[in-house]
């Protein structure tokens, strides 16, 4: 189910060109955000759960799993030489589970441990944990969802935006029923059950979480090699 | 002319032409129309015009909300310089990614700029012909739901001296609206210009915008304590530098905005603070925008 050669292409094409400087960029921000707040100590007790729930998991998070899911795939499918991996005998389903593996290890990285280094330096050792665990399960369902996504439509970039501004950033964040269907609330319905008594506000239950998120992430890897199990090529999009 | 040139290899005899030939100022005058049709998807396909459209929509809820509200007998449910901030934030945010690299990535992606600089085109003509194209694109986005709010609230008020009073309330709004494009605009066509791949630039103009946006309300909340209404503090003014949207509320307020914001009222003092941080972001993209295509050519 994993294919070296491709994971290896993907790798490179992910991380090459200065792109790894840009991906470093929101990190970068949350961990000197974190480090800023703790030496200025706010008025808000609960800070380091507010930065790190509210903008690491509804915007750093899905931001980058957004551009590194959709780019694995839609950038081969963009410039039209995914017909060259597809004419290979590889199946389509090691294909997608490649390209996924490639994509949550790269959020991983970019995302999810710099989720644990701005909870350890905002002086939290159980939260930060908690953080990373939750982060590591929302790598894992949004990569899912925009790899599937990126199949699907040649703008997956423009259509997962709409969805993480609109629905991660704004509904799931003022409207409660929201977070029942919402990935950031499944990640902190994780880090929540890890480090229990902060001010995470996770939207569900560790068992819904669970049961949604693993829903989520088969039903869209599924849909993903059905997809591309019956892939016409498009030119640019007129 | 040709015919007692010396030196000339070859001379099939066709004729050239020799009539008056459109100058500089057609050209930009036709590339800022064109792209500005572009930034709606016009003479596109109906793909293209899903994401534009649906934005517009979108911005034009509140007004149609209003509609029926006045039509029902009540007063006009939302100001005219923040209408609904919410919506005008998610709305800008998703236009601006989706429609500045439309205008600028597809031209680097097939690497179509030396045709363009073939034509008699300086090199800073073309940059600007894009702003000024996606400024006009955005004024559009932001103030014609503005018109049709004030449209839609005379019908329900009695008497001129109510409908000038309306009136006197919108004409800052509409020029707000205006300082909301300009900025925007130029800092999404500058971030979205250096990347030939749609996807990419885009997901910078996104990231840029959407990430500094919750983090300066993040910020704000942080500085003030949970549960407490906005309140002055150096630090909720710091927290308000973060964001273009932020630094435009702020200066909204500075400049005698009644409506609450996201960022408490700056005063003069930190409102001209935020106004100079405007300027000088507007300053530093369309300097980064001319720059970028004094040399032409690289994707």
């Amino acid at each position: 189910m994993f294919n070296p050669t491709i994971a290896s292409i993907t790798l490179r094409a992910a991380l090459g060109r200065r792109r790894a400087l840009l991906y470093a960029i929101p990190p970068l921000i949350l961990i000197g955000v974190s480090a800023i707040l703790r030496l200025t100590s706010p008025a808000d007790p609960a800070w380091p759960a507010r930065i790190l729930g509210t903008f690491g998991f509804s915007v750093v998070l899905p931001l980058t799993a957004l551009i590194i899911g959709t780019s694995v795939l839609g950038a081969e499918v963009d410039d039209g030489s995914v017909v060259h991996l597809l004419a290979t005998p590889v199946p389509r389903r090691v294909i997608v589970a490649t390209k996924f593996a490639v994509a949550t290890a790269v959020t991983i990285v970019f995302a999810a441990v710099p989720e644990l280094l701005a909870g350890l330096v905002a002086g939290q050792g159980r939260l930060a944990l908690g953080l990373l665990a939750g982060a590591l399960v929302a790598a894992v369902i949004y990569n899912a969802l925009f790899v599937c996504l990126s199949t699907a439509t040649s703008r997956a970039l423009v259509a997962g935006l709409a969805y993480v501004v609109i629905w991660e950033g704004v509904l799931a964040n003022l409207v409660g029923g929201a977070r029942i269907l919402s990935i950031s609330h499944y990640g902190l319905a994780v880090a929540t059950a890890v480090a229990p008594g902060q001010a995470l506000k996770a939207g569900v239950g560790l068992t819904a979480a669970g049961v949604l998120g693993a829903v989520v992430t088969a039903g869209t890897l599924a849909a993903a090699v059905r997809r591309l199990g019956s892939f016409t090529l498009r030119g640019d999009t007129a | 002319m040709a015919a007692d040139a010396t030196g000339v290899i070859h001379d099939l005899g066709y004729q050239p032409y020799t009539g008056p030939r459109f100058g500089r100022a057609a050209v930009v005058r036709t590339l800022t129309g064109y792209s500005l049709r572009s930034a709606f998807g016009l003479g596109r396909g109906a793909r293209a015009k899903i994401v534009p459209v649906g934005v517009f929509v979108l911005m034009c809820l509140p007004a149609v909300i209003n509609a029926f509200l006045v039509a029902r007998g009540g007063t006009r449910a939302f100001p005219y310089d923040t209408y609904s901030y919410l919506v005008r934030v998610v709305g800008m945010t998703i236009f601006l990614a989706a429609q500045a690299p439309e205008l600028v990535s597809r031209d680097l992606r097939h690497r179509v700029l030396p045709l363009y600089f073939a034509r008699p085109l300086r090199p800073a003509d073309y940059p600007l012909a894009k702003l000024v194209a996606l400024i006009t694109a955005g004024l559009i986005v932001l103030d014609v739901p503005l018109l049709l709010l004030y449209v839609s609230t005379i019908v329900g008020v009695h008497g001129p001296g109510a409908v000038w009073h309306e009136t006197v309330l919108l004409l800052p709004g509409l020029a707000y609206g205006l300082l909301w494009s300009v900025v925007l605009a130029t800092i999404a066509l500058a971030l979205a210009s250096f990347s030939g791949r749609r996807a990419i630039a885009a997901g910078a103009v996104a990231g840029f915008f959407f990430l500094t946006w919750v983090l300066s309300e993040v910020l704000g909340t942080v500085a003030t304590g949970p549960g407490h209404a906005v309140t002055s503090s150096t630090a909720a003014h710091v927290a308000g530098l973060v964001s273009p949207f932020t630094l435009l509320d702020g200066v909204r307020l500075a400049l005698g905005g009644t409506q609450p914001g996201q960022v408490p009222d700056p005063g003069a003092g930190w409102g001209s603070g935020y106004a100079l941080l405007l300027v000088v972001l507007v300053a530093a993209s369309v300097a980064a925008l001319v720059t970028r295509y004094r040399k032409v050519g690289a994707a």
